[in-house]
């Protein structure tokens, strides 16, 4: 069997006509009420039930309703009388009337009937806040909730983080203490490489000869190179000015040489004639002319003499030029000259 | 002498009221009046009148007389036409019970073979069971579209936004005509 939507209106209305049912319908000015929205909410959802049951009442409503627009026209035009200025006001149904009676211009087909979502402003509606307030109130939880998860996992990064932190700065002051040690061990090494170059230096300023010399006779050596210790066979040699008799070929030259085991050798200098300087002083030069040492306050011994003690380390070994000069009056005279040539065996 | 002095006052200001609002009250009733119902516009208008007269001899106070008068012409017509309405119905009624017809809903007539009215009968129940067994909204929305509300007004008597009234009723009728396909009746949407 085919019914058509019209076919079914027909039905239904027909169904619903106020002479097949025994309710009540409202009155006119209930109706009028609707329309205006002047009745409580409950009174407003009996009549409506009434109008979806009644086919009567809903064409009267319909019959008021299709007056809103005709009511916003002549609205717009009309001025109160006089005579009734002078009674107290009440709110004006007019606006409600426009309000609240169907607007043709929206009232749509129900073949329009596409879209499902009523869209933002149907859920703000009044009647929809038993809906909307849950659903705000949910949101709220939900945004809560991440916003709760959000704090604690921004806290378990913190707490990571100061722990990567202070990791860190172990592992800095760790290493700040393996350098400190390094620091003191490359101190110590230096310090311990200056001792050693010192020693080196010393033992580099021993004689070689005596060291060759020496060999199988260490302790006699060392003892030989050590200045402050007693020294033995130290040899005494005379000098006499312009001295040949003992210097063999060269008849301007002494020869003068000192055993291995011996650091230290004394020259007695004697002089011609009886000189009568205040003070003496003595020079020594090299081969070259070039002043090795010079030394004053000599004195003249008893004998006529004067003595001088050389060591290995002040003298190497070579020809030298000693001058012996008397000072007086403030006036320096050469008084002896002798020429030597030292040798170390 | 009180009386008459009131007399006097009421009728002033009903007069006044003619004078201004008249043609604005009949035209009113005349766009509320149906075309097809046989109505006086007279009848209503002098009736409209007549509550307005009761209503400034009452002294019941009127401060919008505007809404006032919308309000007197839209509960006369509907008066008038449920009058109109009980009218025919008696006379159809008593037509019907003078041929010994079985008092059915105009849809119907004693004309019809008993077969007809039966499986019309059995197919008003199939559609009340099947708009029974809709969703409260869905079914609300849906017997206001079959009483011939469009979706703007069964938004306004619902409290809806008018989407939403639209979707509801949409969807309604989309689980009627699963219902009535299952009972094998073939509804069609427009």
């Amino acid at each position: 069997m085919k019914l058509t939507s019209e076919e079914l209106k027909v039905l239904y209305r027909g169904r619903t006509a106020r002479s097949s049912h025994d309710q009540q319908c409202p009155g006119a000015d209930e109706l009028m009420q609707v329309a205006t929205g002047d009745l409580s909410p409950i009174e407003r959802e009996r009549v409506v039930n009434h109008l979806a049951a009644c086919s009567d009442c809903a064409e009267e409503y319909q019959v008021i309703g299709s007056l809103g627009p005709w009511v916003t026209e002549q609205a717009a035009g009309l001025e109160e009388p006089a005579i009734i200025n002078n009674q107290t006001r009440q709110p004006s149904i007019v606006p409600a009337v426009v309000r609240r009676l169907p607007r043709e211009e929206n009232a749509r087909t129900v073949g329009q009937m596409t879209s499902w979502w009523p869209g933002r402003r149907a859920f703000l509606a009044p009647m929809h806040f038993r809906y909307s307030i849950p659903a705000l109130l949910i949101l709220t939880i939900v945004i809560g909730a991440i916003a709760v998860f959000l704090y604690r996992e921004k806290g378990n990064l913190v707490a990571r983080f100061d722990e990567s932190l202070a990791t860190r700065d172990r592992v800095i002051a760790t290493k700040d203490d393996e350098i400190a040690a390094a620091r003191r061990q490359i101190e110590e090494s230096k310090r311990l490489q200056q001792e050693e170059a010192a020693r080196r230096l010393k033992s580099q300023e021993r004689p070689t000869r005596a060291v060759e010399s020496t060999r199988g006779r260490p302790v006699q050596r060392r003892e030989n190179v050590e200045p402050w210790r007693p020294q033995l066979n130290v040899p005494i040699i005379d000098l006499d000015p312009g001295d040949s008799v003992r210097s063999g070929s060269n008849a301007t030259q002494r020869t003068i040489q000192i055993p291995a085991d011996t650091n230290m050798f004394t020259l007695i200098l004697n002089i011609n004639g009886d000189p009568q300087a205040s003070t003496y002083s003595l020079e020594i030069h090299n081969r070259r002319g070039a002043l090795v040492w010079r030394g004053g306050g000599l004195r003249k011994s008893q004998y006529n003499t004067f003595t001088l003690a050389l060591t290995r380390r002040a003298i190497p070994a070579g020809e030298y030029q000693i001058k012996l000069y008397g000072l007086s009056d403030s006036r320096r005279e050469l008084i002896e000259s002798y020429s030597v040539r030292i040798q170390y065996h | 002498m009180v009386n008459g002095l009131q007399t006097a006052e009421v009728t002033a200001r009903f007069n006044a009221i003619i004078d201004e609002y008249g043609r604005l009250l009949r035209q009113t009733i005349a766009r509320l009046c149906p075309p097809d119902m046989g109505l006086q516009l007279d009848d209503i208008m002098q009736e409209a009148l007549m509550r307005v007269w009761r209503a400034l001899e009452s002294e019941r106070e009127i401060t919008d007389l505007a809404s006032y008068l919308y309000r007197i012409a839209a509960t006369t017509t509907i008066d008038a036409m449920r009058r109109a309405k009980a009218r025919r119905e008696d006379q159809l009624s008593t037509a019907q019970e003078g041929e010994g017809g079985m008092g059915l809903p105009f849809t119907l007539d004693s004309s019809q073979t008993p077969e007809f009215i039966a499986e019309h009968q059995q197919l008003i129940e199939k559609v009340e069971l099947a708009l029974a067994r809709l969703r409260p909204a869905r079914r609300q929305s849906v017997r206001l579209y079959l009483e011939g509300m469009t979706s703007q007004e069964i938004a306004d008597l619902m409290g809806w936004s008018e989407p939403k009234a639209r979707n509801l009723t949409y969807r309604g009728l989309r689980d009627l005509r699963k219902r009535l396909r299952a009972e094998g009746i073939d509804y069609e949407i427009d």
